[in-house]
């Protein structure tokens, strides 16, 4: 058996007892879990009498890639973009369209209508519309 | 007066060129937008430019754009895209919170890889994104060699 001095030890179980804090830490952070996302899609947010209209730019996404949902107060739209060209290429010249995961989160005001909120997709533009109570 | 390390012979000659480099850099930085010279458009599409076995092709994202209001020419090895964003944010009635997305006219040239048919040039448009194919000349061409063996 391995002898180990009582200040060894202590020194051992400090060493435990920061590497449990931390990860404590890191779990309890909010958004842990989350994958990072790849992009960014840009966004735009108007409001009307009756309605807000959040407008997010996805060119090239697939309809059944996207998801919309509510969630605690925001509104978050979250998805993937697959690689729009050819899989035929031989080889690529230029690579600018962002391709992978994509998130955006926003608050809600207080004052909308959660359970009537639609969205429609055309031209790679996505437009959800957000009644106002 | 600073230090200057003694890199024997080589010395100047590797300054000048690194300072070469760097107005190559600044001048193709000044003149990248070759119809906007100075830096005026406001936004222009990304661009992915892939090459197949026949064809060079070019996809640009357009979300949003009404494609038959695109206009494609090739003009010896140069493809331009122009176009225009139609600013939403003006109508009438709407406050807007947070305008991200980028507005009005763009036009962007390059410089195709590979000698094309003007003519054979085709383009489509699925979900905001548009993909121009360019057709290669024969000479352009991947040409596969068979490997003999004994």
């Amino acid at each position: 058996m391995q002898t180990v001095t009582l200040a060894q030890s202590r020194g051992d179980l400090e060493h435990l007892a920061r590497h449990m804090t931390d990860l404590m830490h890191k779990v309890l952070r909010p958004g842990f879990g989350e994958k990072a996302a790849d992009w960014t899609p840009a966004i735009d947010v108007c409001e009307s009498d009756d309605h807000y209209e959040v407008i997010v730019e996805l060119a090239g996404v697939r309809r059944d890639d996207i998801e919309v949902y509510t969630e605690r107060g925001h509104l978050v739209v979250t998805g993937w973009r697959h690689d729009p060209t050819s899989p035929k290429k031989v080889c690529w010249h230029q690579m600018e369209i962002e391709e992978g995961q994509f998130r955006r989160r926003i608050a809600l005001p207080p004052s909308v209508d959660e359970t009537k909120i639609a969205a429609r997709f055309r031209d790679g533009l996505l437009r959800i519309r957000i009644p106002k109570r | 007066m600073a230090l200057i390390p003694w890199r024997g012979r080589t010395m100047p000659a590797a300054t000048l060129s690194s300072l070469r480099d760097e107005m190559n850099n600044l001048l193709n930085r000044f003149w990248s937008n070759t119809n906007e010279p100075f830096g005026l458009a406001e936004w222009a599409p990304a661009l992915d430019v892939s090459e197949s076995g026949d064809a060079v092709l070019v996809h640009a994202e357009i979300p949003g754009i009404d494609p038959k209001e695109i206009e494609i020419s090739v003009v010896g090895d140069t493809l331009t895209i122009r176009g225009e964003k139609k600013d939403e944010t003006e109508q009438k009635g709407r406050n807007y919170h947070r305008v991200e997305r980028r507005y009005g006219a763009f036009t962007r040239s390059l410089a195709l890889p590979a000698s094309v048919h003007p003519d054979q040039v085709t383009a489509t448009a699925r979900q905001g994104v548009l993909e121009i194919r360019l057709p290669k000349r024969e000479e352009a061409k991947a040409r596969r060699i068979e490997i003999k063996g004994l």
